[in-house]
């Protein structure tokens, strides 16, 4: 092996304090580990299950049914020149992905205690790839969601262009609330606990069964405080193209999101160390 | 003399025992913040367990103090007793763990070899678990590929390399294990004494593994109750007692001196 090979690098061991940063350059030497980490978790996804990968698409299917008959029928929440089951299920696409992410993510630590526990690589990877795993869910309902434009006769306008903009979107605000999650779930084991009832909370207070426009107009920023408000709203319009999110709202989220991540990395990479000792 | 592969500087690291080493909860630190505030109005505090809480007396040194220099292509054997130190030691240097004092710095790649089969997944088959365990250890995929073939050989899996590992018996899921870790070649490896688990033939293979190891020019680190074993693949051995290192030379010196230790304190008890 030649001296200028990353893995022939002198290490030194010793005791880290106050925080660290990210080494881009250590988690690229790792980038086969993570590439296997996410082929595992899609892997295992649906092992030994009867419907398999089906599942991807029954959870926001069945929720579509039932909003599109209780808000959309009963409570006759309004959707715009859009059918509610799609208005419904375009907003429960991304929520979905970021709500199975975000659960597995959160946990995927404390799951892989014995791995942490005997070898080393940056543990940053391991809630990435969980994250990750779940774009293949993602875009199997994403297909179904082109189905069902299809069947309403919804043709995107150019607005779809932005698309890959807000599924990265989804994917960074997912990373960022995973990062805090399975880092904070390490030390407290509350969090597990938690999480199915701050995913149920999360789901009420994100425009999925309505739009935000029920939102009045100087709370519609307040309100995207929220950042899965930006990215449901930004991914259904650019798919259907009608009723464009606020500027300030989509600002707004666009900056939470940077906040969470760059502070869920910091955090992660300071509890990192204790990990292996504390887990 | 060849380079320094391995130098450790004053390696000490401490752990804070008690109840709340494992898990804390949320509640838990608050009341622990609450009961230390009252702390200063009042002392002194009674713990759940009854017994008076002080800030000092929960910490155990597991490590202190150890130094060394380990140069490319030594073999180096660690003895000691339960508890003396000696996985820390690995944890520290395969840098799973942080030391609390001193400082080691590693010059190449490491493998570390705590456990056999880490991050073996139950429902994967052993094809794909070759590959996912090959990773975690941290070999290159082109790497797993071109030793697959050798590994399932090893191994002796042949036939069941597309069925999940969760059907293998013991022996196989071992065997596999044992095969991925045996094909590992990094610069330093690291070896715990878990190796050492399984029937007599296995025993042997693994010997062998460690042995064609400490011989190609590899530098080892290697942990074992096994004094023979030390003495026949190591080139130098390293006793440690309490965290401390009390012995640091030829393996043959080092082990009689542990051994007449043990004996003495065999003899105390009798």
């Amino acid at each position: 092996m030649d001296q200028t090979s990353p893995a022939r690098r002198a290490i030194t061991v010793q005791q880290s304090t106050g925080w660290v940063s990210v080494q881009p350059r250590e988690l690229w030497d790792y980038r086969e580990l993570f590439f296997f980490l996410t082929w595992r978790d899609i892997k295992v996804r649906y092992k030994q299950t009867a419907l398999g990968a089906a599942w991807a698409v029954l959870q926001p299917f069945l929720t579509m049914v039932v909003f599109s008959l209780f808000f959309g029928g009963l409570a006759g929440i309004s959707s715009g020149s859009v059918p509610y089951p799609v208005f419904a299920f375009a907003g429960l696409v991304p929520w979905t992905f970021f709500a199975t992410a975000v659960a597995l993510a959160a946990n995927s630590l404390v799951e892989q205690e014995r791995i942490l526990a005997k070898v080393y690589f940056p543990r940053l990877i391991v809630p990435t790839a969980a994250v990750l795993a779940g774009l293949v869910d993602f875009a199997i309902a994403f297909v179904v969601l082109l189905g069902m434009m299809l069947v309403y006769g919804i043709v995107p306008s150019a607005a779809i262009l932005t698309l890959p903009l807000f599924v990265a979107f989804a994917v960074l605000t997912a990373l960022a609330v995973s990062l805090w999650l399975s880092a904070l779930n390490v030390l407290y084991r509350d969090v597990r606990y938690a999480i199915p009832f701050m995913v149920q909370m999360w789901l009420f207070v994100s425009p999925v069964a309505y739009p935000s426009s029920l939102v009045p107009e100087p709370w519609d920023a307040v309100y995207g405080i929220n950042p899965m408000v930006g990215v449901i709203e930004g991914f259904r319009w650019a798919l259907l193209g009608q009723s464009e999110p606020s500027g300030p709202m989509l600002a707004v989220s666009a900056l939470m999101v940077a906040v969470l991540l760059v502070g869920g990395l910091l955090y992660f990479r300071r509890m990192e160390r204790s990990f292996a000792d504390v887990v | 003399m060849s380079d320094v592969a391995v130098r450790a500087v004053k390696l000490g690291k401490i752990y804070r025992i008690g109840e709340r080493q494992a898990y804390q909860t949320i509640r838990d630190v608050i009341a622990n913040g609450a009961r230390s505030g009252l702390r200063r109005a009042s002392q002194p505090v009674r713990t759940r367990a009854g017994g008076v809480a002080s800030r000092d007396d929960q910490w155990v040194s597991v490590l202190d103090d150890v130094s060394f220099e380990l140069h490319e292509g030594e073999a180096l054997g660690v003895i000691g007793r339960n508890g003396a130190g000696k996985s820390t030691l690995l944890k520290i240097l395969s840098r799973i763990t942080e030391p609390t004092k001193g400082h080691a710095t590693i010059v190449g790649r490491v493998g570390a070899l705590l456990e056999v089969g880490t991050g073996f997944h139950p429902e994967l088959t052993g094809r794909e678990n070759i590959a996912l365990n090959g990773a975690i250890l941290g070999m290159r995929r082109a790497e797993i590929a071109r030793k697959f073939d050798e590994i399932v050989a090893f191994a002796g899996v042949e036939r069941f390399i597309d069925t999940p590992v969760k059907r293998y018996s013991t022996g196989m899921h071992a065997r596999l294990a044992f095969a991925v870790a045996a094909h590992l070649e990094p610069d330093i490896l690291i070896v715990d004494e878990v190796l050492a688990v399984g029937d007599a033939e296995f025993q042997k293979k693994c010997m062998n593994k460690m042995g064609d190891a400490a011989t190609s020019g590899r530098t080892v680190l290697f942990v074992s109750h096994n004094l023979a074993a030390i003495e026949s693949l190591c080139s130098r051995a390293i006793w440690l007692e309490r965290g401390r290192c009390m012995a640091d030379g030829v393996p043959a010196d080092v082990t009689s001196r542990y051994l007449a230790m043990s004996l003495s304190v065999l003899g105390d008890h009798l």
